[in-house]
């Protein structure tokens, strides 16, 4: 009886693990370009109380053994990367990866991190930077006076300066793409490091296989979706009320052996 | 003495197994292709020795068998979930070298684009050669109806699924579960679902039936355990 109480301990201890990813996913459910975990469960070890196929007092050979389960665990949290929906913003250094990429950016430290979100600006030195202010990789600067940047399928840059006709080409945006992204390494604020599950970036133009192509004036909205969200808030919910009924039950058995002697 | 005590007190034992199992069933409800259990009694019966062969019956768990009715399947949009429609368990590499089954299809790429599960083993493909790998820098991989799994329109391999009578099994954790070799056959044309992954095949109101059932139970146990005493002391106290 001890045992089903830790059994439904772990369940609900699990439950409320996933309940914690998907308010993470909902709360995410309008950030540029964020993915959607899932917490993937295990059962744990079984005890074998009598193995299957071993041979009874009387002769005979026990066709089913006995197994107790001791409950389950978070095997791990799965992040899914499917493309989120493209939103149409008309700015300009709005970007989507249409495609499996990632841009590259440079944090404080020197070292990259990888994103998809493509919500960039502009800093004061006119380089493309994201909403935090860390510098593209690699580096574009846009000239002063521009007055229209264009961004190609292809991750090429040109600017129109003004009074002149013809756009001159500023750089190229370079993408990332990792064998596993599930195994990369979330580090908050939209950004990814790589580790040695998700394999090295490979490095490329847009366009190249597998980073997929650039469409400005797009952002990837998260590829949460509510309705799934809910539905599996609404499954776990149930699930930590019926481990919980199993905990009453345990006690309830208790009680009664207590108040008997 | 009577005996009669140790009879329902068998009975308030297999309550408790019952329950150790059942718990084992909600805690899993929501881990992928995770199979209930059932648990089995039987009865003992115990000759007393008398002219007339009177039996007493004592209760215990005989066994525990696993349920291989199907999960809900429901579809994820992610390209390595694969759910397997009907009978049938997948085949995956354990780290002893030894054949795990196992009917959670949440699968992944590991870095030199093998094709594993959470816990990083490999798994199996049809005609045994080896581990099924894509190309790092390939396309979006997408598995088919079949099994097959293909990368930019060529299929690599074809996941192998296998079939194995659910007495047979026997559950090790990790939602993997072993069976003899010999009462492994593989499935000649099996029905996948890619994109979609089954989830456990948990009855939550079948569970809470039993939960109020083997509580009924215990506690009846108990009762007659508690008139036993009763009895006993009344024979000691008439003295």
């Amino acid at each position: 009886m001890i045992r089903a109480l830790h059994t439904a301990a772990t369940g609900m201890d699990a439950q409320q693990q996933r309940i914690d990813v998907i308010s993470n996913n909902l709360a995410n459910v309008n950030t540029t370009g964020f993915k959607k975990q899932r917490a993937d469960f295990q059962d744990l070890l079984y005890q074998t109380v009598r193995a299957p196929g071993t041979t009874a007092a009387q002769g005979a050979v026990v066709p089913t053994g006995i197994q107790i389960g001791t409950g389950v665990r978070t095997a791990a949290t799965h992040r899914s990367f499917t493309t989120g929906d493209l939103m149409q913003t008309g700015n300009q250094l709005d970007l989507a990866i249409e495609g499996n990429g990632f841009f590259q950016v440079t944090l404080p430290g020197g070292e990259l991190a990888f994103t998809r979100a493509g919500n960039f600006e502009v800093d004061q030195q006119g380089q493309l930077v994201t909403t935090d202010g860390y510098l593209v990789d690699p580096a574009i600067a846009v000239p002063q006076g521009a007055t229209t940047v264009t961004i190609g399928a292809d991750g090429t840059v040109s600017a129109t300066i003004a009074g002149e006709t013809a756009a001159t080409e500023i750089g190229q945006i370079q993408l990332a793409s990792f064998i596993n992204p599930g195994g990369l390494q979330a580090i908050g604020r939209n950004f990814y490091q790589p580790t040695t599950a998700s394999g090295d970036p490979q490095i490329g133009p847009p366009g190249l296989e597998g980073v997929g192509t650039l469409a400005q004036g797009f952002l990837e909205m998260s590829n949460v979706k509510v309705v799934e969200e809910m539905i599996n808030l609404i499954s776990s919910q149930r699930a930590y009320d019926i481990n919980s009924k199993v905990i009453q039950a345990s006690d309830e058995m208790l009680q009664t052996t207590a108040n008997s002697i | 003495m009577a005996n009669g005590i140790y009879i329902s007190m068998s009975g308030a034992i297999a309550a408790q197994r019952r329950l150790d199992v059942v718990a084992n069933n909600v805690a899993n409800a929501s881990t992928p292709g995770f199979r209930q259990q059932r648990a089995q009694f039987e009865t003992f019966l115990v000759p007393t020795g008398d002219a007339r062969p009177i039996e007493k019956g004592f209760v215990a768990l005989s066994g525990t068998r696993t349920d291989d009715s199907a999960g809900t399947i429901s579809q994820t949009g992610n390209p390595l979930d694969v759910a397997i429609e009907g009978p049938g368990y997948f085949v995956v590499n354990g780290p002893d070298g030894t054949p795990l089954l196992t009917r959670a299809g949440n699968f992944r790429l590991s870095t030199d684009g093998t094709l594993v599960d959470v816990m990083g083993n490999p798994i199996a493909a049809t005609g045994g050669n080896g581990p099924i790998k894509l190309r790092p820098e390939g396309g979006q991989p997408s598995v088919g109806s079949d099994g097959s799994i293909s990368q930019d329109g060529t299929i690599v391999a074809t996941i192998a699924i296998v079939d194995v009578a659910p007495d047979k099994l026997q559950a090790v954790g990790d939602t993997h579960m072993r069976a003899a070799p010999a009462d492994i056959t593989p499935i000649a044309d099996p029905r996948v679902a890619g994109g979609a992954l089954e989830g456990s095949n948990v009855n939550p109101v079948r569970a809470l039936v039993e939960l109020v059932q083997l509580t009924q139970e215990y506690q009846s146990s108990q009762k007659v355990m508690g008139e036993h005493r009763k009895l006993d002391q009344k024979l000691l106290s008439s003295r």
